[in-house]
């Protein structure tokens, strides 16, 4: 046996709660041992004499303590909770996405100011070779960079929540945004056809058609038009998705169209105009 | 129906586990129950721990004053009691590191003091003399290995959870405990024989 297994079957013994399987291997293994047969007992008188060890009664201070400390905890909980209230009230009040949007304008408002001033520097010291302030202006326009990026991310970001409001003049704010925008991430373009193509309002649908225009360098914005084609029921939608087909020369598109035709109930004016493209596509 | 049932279970009845989680809910005045369930076991752990009545009854505060401010971190998965006593190893640790830094040599001299001296009568000498060379031996035993007989012998924790609390397996909890009492025995030892010069 080894010193490990026999520390723990000792440990087992003395405190009671030992099984018979181990009791009977601990004692064929003390039967060979004399040490160890006089350790079990030393250590058995110890561990029963540390059961007579007595413990005081703690005093009933502690139990007014406590119940005091618990008293001041709910107060200062209490004092907590009020103020959060009090400024979640305000908050509230504020309507903050209205701030949100205000402010995302004004900061574009600011930023086409700076870019303006910064142009008419730039054009003032065109003349100038001064090396010097070519570096300046260098890291001018590496900062109005850097503040254009900061604010296009801001503009994503209100663009996202907006996108998602119940009001479908929020809605039609959000989609407006990304004109301002020089470039759209996945999340973006995912929004914008989500909304295109489960949007309740037809304005909104119809400007997302026009948003999505300006990103057709995007493969997946061209394939989410050209599958946006069935999915659409408004004549004016339909009428501006073949538009952006013929402008695109988008041949992928001509399949969608035809299959467009074959719905029952399209509009005449719509089923001339994807004739027409289709014609043109061909 | 279901509501009715459950607004009449006693609050005694009321699993450690439910009422922390109460409290960790907000409804805070249910720790005075589990004040009241456990404010001994943990007043007898400092005690043993410190042999002083009055730092043990500041500590057990502490570790309520913990409960408080780390409600969040309860889970309910596991055992109240496991949970309460890392709380109240922590607020063991920080004591003994504190008075390390004031200077305190821990309250060896209290039991050295109380050690009794060659007027005593042999009639004494008996049971009482024992006890109070083993607690004047259990005070000189090292914190960690003081810790773990008091838990194991004392507090009633199952090797499992003490297992839990201290991070290793239940084998290596009683390869711990028999260490301890091993060293246990030899200070106890010497300090008889010490008494007996």
């Amino acid at each position: 046996m080894n010193e490990e297994r026999y520390q723990i079957l000792m440990t087992e013994y003395l405190s009671g709660e030992i099984t018979p399987e181990h009791e009977a291997e601990l004692k064929a293994y003390l039967e060979q041992n004399e040490e160890g047969k006089s350790e079990l007992f030393e250590l058995k008188i110890l561990n029963d004499q540390l059961g007579h060890i007595e413990v005081p009664e703690p005093s009933e201070q502690m139990s007014a303590n406590f119940y005091t400390m618990l008293e001041e905890h709910k107060q200062a909980e209490q004092n907590t909770l009020k103020l959060s209230t009090r400024l979640k009230s305000w908050w509230d009040s504020l309507n903050y996405r209205r701030l949100a949007y205000n402010l995302a304008y004004g900061l574009v408002g600011i930023l086409i100011g700076g870019l303006g001033m910064y142009w008419l520097q730039d054009t003032a010291t065109k003349g100038d070779k001064n090396l010097v302030i070519s570096k300046k202006n260098e890291e001018q326009w590496a900062d109005v960079k850097k503040q254009l990026a900061r604010l296009e991310a801001a503009n994503k970001e209100v663009m996202l929540t907006l996108i998602k409001e119940k009001s479908a003049s929020e809605r039609l704010r959000a989609v407006n945004l990304t004109s301002n925008l020089s470039d759209v991430d996945n999340r973006i373009i995912e929004a914008l056809l989500t909304t295109l193509n489960t949007d309740s309002n037809v304005n909104v649908r119809l400007t997302t058609v026009e948003a999505l225009s300006q990103f057709t360098k995007h493969p997946k914005v061209r394939t989410g038009l050209i599958k946006a084609i069935a999915k659409q029921d408004s004549p004016l939608v339909q009428i501006a998705l073949v538009d952006i087909m013929i402008d695109l020369q988008e041949k992928r598109s001509v399949n969608a169209l035809k299959e467009l035709l074959k719905k029952q109930d399209l509009n005449e004016a719509v089923k001339g105009k994807v004739e027409q493209g289709i014609q043109v596509l061909m | 129906m279901l509501n009715n049932i459950k607004e009449e279970v006693p609050l005694d009845a009321i699993s450690d586990n439910g009422l922390m989680l109460k409290v960790k809910a907000g409804d805070v005045d249910k720790l005075g129950l589990l004040f009241e369930r456990y404010n001994k076991a943990l007043f007898g752990f400092f005690y043993r721990m410190t042999h002083n009545a009055k730092t043990s009854e500041d500590l057990v505060q502490n570790v309520f004053l913990r409960m408080l401010k780390y409600k969040h971190t309860f889970t309910g998965e596991g055992k109240f009691t496991t949970w309460m006593y890392h709380l109240a190893r922590n607020v063991n640790v920080d004591h003994h590191k504190k008075q390390n830094r004031m200077g305190y040599k821990d309250d060896l001299g209290e039991w050295e003091n109380r050690l009794p001296d060659e007027s005593d009568t042999e009639a004494q000498m008996n049971q009482q003399e024992e006890i109070q060379l083993l607690n004047a031996a259990m005070a000189k035993l090292p914190p960690e290995k003081k810790e773990i007989l008091v838990l194991s012998r004392y507090q009633g924790l199952k090797y499992k959870e003490i297992g839990q609390l201290m991070n290793c397996s239940e084998g290596a909890v009683k390869v711990r405990i028999h260490r301890a009492l091993t060293d246990l025995k030899k200070i106890y030892k010497k300090l008889e024989n010490n008494q007996a010069l």
